[in-house]
């Protein structure tokens, strides 16, 4: 039922150039600047979509029927760096609250690493994205929010306090700056590089 | 991982308080809450990522395709993702993901992943220039 156009021809977009797709998950608290961070960085204003996740609550009831499924419905902004023709990188926020852990997995697949955004009065707030991306074994960085125009906490308290491995990046940012957040980025890109190379050379 | 994300869960856990309007979470001490929810939508599709980029393939399609179908064929004249896709068609992630893989299957549109990326060393250069340059 489909009509066959020039395809074999070549003249197609898919033929012409294939685009790759990377992406980041940018992860925090609510209310800890990740959609700033994104829109930041972006060349477009963020866009959002509606995540609509099923979870099953498995195990929990020892029923493991329907009863157990709930149905939820989050925002999530992204934005787009085109590198190249060849080359694109998405940057996704997090739904910030912790309950919505169950979608982290969509976003967290394929990534090249996390950025955690931590405003340091509200520390705790960053423990499950330091703990999910551990757990991934994904690269990431931890972006002190300056708030109050200073943190409360500096990176090395912060380092010693989350117990971070010695190649986890802790950098003091103000999501809303470009410079910043392109320290931040370029941070994490270093450790993302540095274990692609060690990959290779292994 | 670190023993150190153990006892930090174990604190973040006793210190957690649900937020007003939040639903009290079930099960929720000692497990993390992304172990206790296997997330599913419906419809998923584990090949189709949010990013994996989709594109018209050259074959028209079919004539009782549905407005949607159209409409998202309409955005995939050149390459863009998944989530851009559902962005701009103002529809949910996952029936996008769902009008996706219906069109990939029957061969109107063209899919491809990332996969690899994270360990090309080129494209993480390539991805740092671009981000100095900004
Ligand atoms: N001082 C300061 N304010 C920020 C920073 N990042 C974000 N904000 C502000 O904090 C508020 C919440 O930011 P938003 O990006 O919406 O947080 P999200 O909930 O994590 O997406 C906004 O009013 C931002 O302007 C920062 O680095 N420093
Ligand atoms: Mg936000």
């Amino acid at each position: 039922m489909f009509a066959h156009s020039d395809a074999a021809a070549g003249g197609t977009p898919a033929l012409a150039q294939r685009v790759v797709p990377v992406k980041m998950v940018v992860a925090g608290g609510f209310g800890v600047g990740k959609t700033t961070f994104v829109s930041t960085l972006s060349e477009v204003e963020p866009l959002t979509t509606e995540a609509s996740m099923t979870s099953v609550a498995a195990g929990v009831d020892n029923r493991g029927d329907v009863g157990t499924k709930t149905t939820t419905t989050v925002a999530m902004d992204f934005g787009r760096l085109t590198v190249d023709e060849t080359l694109v990188c998405y940057l996704f926020g997090t739904p910030g609250q912790d309950r919505f852990g169950f979608m982290w997995d969509d976003l967290a697949n394929g990534a090249l690493g996390g950025i955690v955004l931590v405003d340091t009065r509200r520390f705790d707030d960053c423990f499950p994205a330091v703990d999910y991306f551990e757990h991934r074994n994904l690269p990431f960085a931890v972006a002190l929010n300056a708030f109050d125009g200073q943190v409360a906490h500096e990176p090395a308290q912060v380092r010693a306090a989350l117990n971070l491995s010695d190649d986890t990046p802790v950098v003091v940012c103000d999501a809303r700056q470009t410079s910043s957040a392109k320290t931040v980025m370029l941070a994490l890109l270093e450790v993302v590089l540095a274990r692609a190379m060690a990959k290779r050379g292994g | 991982m670190t023993d150190g994300g153990n006892a930090r869960s174990r604190s973040f856990l006793d210190q957690h308080r649900p937020a007003v309007g939040e639903e009290p979470g079930r099960a929720r001490r000692g497990v993390r809450p992304y172990l206790i929810t296997g997330g599913r939508t419906v419809g998923h599709d584990r090949s189709i990522e949010i990013e994996s980029q989709v594109v018209q393939s050259g074959l028209a399609l079919d004539d009782a395709a549905s407005p949607e179908s159209r409409a998202l064929i309409q955005i995939c004249s050149k390459s863009v993702s998944v989530a851009e896709a559902a962005a701009l068609l103002s529809l949910p992630l996952g029936v996008t993901r769902v009008l996706v893989a219906d069109l990939v299957a029957s061969g109107v549109l063209d899919h491809h992943r990332g996969d690899g990326a994270v360990d090309d060393v080129d494209v993480i250069r390539r991805l740092m220039a671009r981000v100095r340059a900004l």
